[in-house]
């Protein structure tokens, strides 16, 4: 039990110089990226063509002028006391956005990690036990082919199929939970098919080790087999690939709000970067940032637990 | 009455042709003793005893396996799932790796216990019950072991303990000393020898370790390429070896001078012509290079050889 405290406390340390190196970069992207902030703001009204005095103040005022290291400590600042700042565009708290808008996101990537998890695990077992067999080359057929269809031309596909041509879901917007199952499919199905795949390959080179060769002669049937002996054994690199499968939902959720009109934080930072409102990208960067760091620690908490030589520490 | 292998034959495709891994093998065990099959690295004894127990692919399997009067390769994989473990269990080779690395060792005994019926405090206590009598003085402690946590000579007893659990009538235990030092090698021996009295099962010994075979087993059949190629009491063929090949084997052993034997076994994909042994043999005639020896009943046992026929 001590060990797998001093385990998770190591972990949870290393998440510290990664979180301050993702401040870092956050803050740094604003830096790197072309074009004034100010002029955006300045320019909100197309009519009106702002004068160079008048952006020079505005520039002061939003704190663009000082020097680079102070813009970082002020946010710093900020960011320990739980304050990401306010959008350099209309004033609002980046944080109280972001958490109003998180809901919608937060429902779509769980509902998406739920079912890479659920399929991947199903998908790969199934493959594995009926190894050599049609449905083992029929399954690994349709994974390849899902899984080499970019995502939005299966956002496309789906809309079409499922609200177009059969009227079963809609399309866009998020009311219900109905809206939810299209963008949730058209995020997770690539993921989850290479979760199934991977899942699969590492059924079948367990079952080739020794231990299975002790597990089939007390008579156990395949299922067993499968199930009790080679899939927790198995599992750890599927985790691993659904955990950074995650960060990939993060990020593609702005693609797939954006497709489906579901308002969440990907839209949100996409309309950050159109304005150039650098204050709430780094608000968003560095709180998909946090989330990812802590779905890996989860991750390496959850294969500790599944391998005891880990959690023993041996 | 007995496990009986009748012209059994076991096939593998490789890339460099398809080997006979066993070579129209036929030999009977007899359930009140211990038999050792016994030979080099190779000679086919770890895929005879897998194929008893149905271990191995249906197709690479031809000839019949009798356990008493049931034809064993005439199952299905269902039927076999209820031989296995229950009538006739295996004590895998390497401890190492035998073990489900992510189970703790009481779970894997336990399960042999509830696939027979027994209900999960049953199955506990049974489990704890066998853990002692395999000689843990702390059954609860080491139930709750993973593999890792345990000494190569502990793993071996967990494994002697899931293959004795259901009362099976034979074990088979297929080179239960490879790659273990001398106090270890000491310890599965006793470990066997104590299985022995936990139970009224017949037990085959695969090994290449003749001291192990001499001390254990009451029978003996040697294995070259595949072949059967002797049986016989053991006290008599270690005393008096009848084939040429046994006869090497026993005087390479430490105490009798060490001597080893000249050559090589053959590639399975490249036999020699007439009897198997002839390139290695020092009484090789003609007629042994032309023609192969059948096994032919020689006293209380067998041998394949022209000049003992």
């Amino acid at each position: 039990m001590g060990h797998i405290l001093r385990y998770t406390g190591k972990k949870l340390l290393w998440t510290v110089p990664i979180l301050l190196g993702i401040t870092l970069l956050a803050f740094g992207l604003g830096l790197a990226a072309r074009g004034d902030p100010a002029v955006n703001r300045a320019s909100v009204d197309p009519d009106y063509v702002p004068t160079r005095e008048e952006i020079q103040a505005l520039r002061e005022a939003l704190g663009l002028t000082v020097p680079a290291p102070v813009q970082y400590g002020r946010w710093m600042a900020g960011v320990l006391r739980g304050d990401l700042g306010r959008s350099l565009m209309d004033d609002k708290p980046v944080l109280g956005e972001m958490l109003r808008l998180l809901p919608n996101t937060l429902i779509l990537s769980g509902m998406a990690l739920a079912v890479i998890a659920a399929a991947g695990i199903f998908g790969g077992v199934l493959l594995a036990l009926f190894h050599g067999r049609f449905v083992d080359a029929a399954g690994r057929a349709v994974l390849v082919t899902v899984m080499s269809v970019p995502g939005f031309c299966l956002a496309y596909f789906l809309i079409w199929l499922f609200a177009q041509k059969l009227r079963v879901l809609p399309s866009s917007g998020a009311e219900g939970p109905l809206h939810f199952v299209l963008p949730c499919l058209a995020v997770s199905a690539a993921s989850a098919c290479a979760a199934a795949r991977l899942l699969r390959a590492s059924l079948l080179g367990e079952l080739g080790r020794n231990y299975i060769l002790t597990a089939r002669a007390k008579g156990l049937g395949r299922g067993r087999l499968l199930l009790r002996h080679a899939l927790r054994n198995a599992l750890p690199p599927t985790v691993t690939h659904i955990a950074s499968a995650f960060g990939g939902l993060l990020g593609g959720s702005m693609i797939t709000e954006q497709i489906f009109s579901v308002p969440g934080i990907g839209s949100y930072a996409l309309a950050a970067i159109q304005n150039r409102d650098y204050t709430a990208l780094r608000g968003y960067v560095l709180f998909t940032g946090l989330v990812f760091v802590l779905v890996c620690l989860g991750c390496d908490l959850l294969c500790a637990w599944l391998n005891p030589q880990i959690r023993l520490g041996e | 009455m007995g496990l009986s292998l009748n012209d059994l034959c076991v096939r593998f495709a490789t890339p460099s042709g398809e080997v006979l891994a066993v070579n129209h093998a036929t030999v009977s065990f007899r359930q009140e003793e211990a038999t050792g099959i016994i030979g080099e690295t190779g000679s086919g004894k770890s895929v005879l005893g897998l194929s008893i127990l149905g271990l191995l692919p249906a197709a690479a399997v031809s000839g019949r396996i009798f356990l008493d009067k049931r034809e064993l390769t005439a199952l299905g994989e269902r039927e076999m799932c209820q031989i296995r473990g229950r009538e006739i269990a295996l004590v895998a080779q390497n401890p190492g790796t035998s073990l489900n690395p992510s189970l703790r060792a009481g779970r894997q005994i336990e399960e042999v216990f509830r696939l027979t019926g027994a209900g999960r405090r049953e199955a506990r206590a049974r489990t704890l019950a066998l853990l002692e009598r395999m000689g843990f003085s702390r059954p609860e402690e080491t139930a709750r072991r993973y593999p890792f946590e345990l000494s190569g000579g502990m793993r071996q007893r967990v494994l002697t303990a899931i293959a004795a659990a259901a009362q099976p009538r034979w074990i088979i235990a297929d080179e239960p000393t490879k790659g273990l030092d001398a106090v270890v090698r000491e310890q599965v021996y006793d470990t066997l020898r104590l299985s022995r009295r936990e139970g009224r099962w017949g037990l085959l010994v695969i090994t290449h370790d003749l001291l192990l075979a001499r001390k254990l087993c009451d029978r003996i059949v040697v294995m070259y390429c595949g072949r059967v190629v002797e049986t016989g009491p053991a006290p008599a063929l270690f005393a008096a070896p009848r084939h040429p090949y046994t006869q090497g084997l026993i005087a390479s052993l430490p105490h009798l001078g060490m001597k080893p034997m000249p050559g090589f076994s053959p590639a399975f994909t490249d036999q020699p012509s007439g009897c198997v042994f002839h390139p290695r043999c020092p009484y090789a005639e003609e007629r042994c290079r032309r023609e192969a020896p059948e096994l032919t009943a020689a006293g209380e046992g067998s041998v394949c050889c022209h000049r003992c026929a």
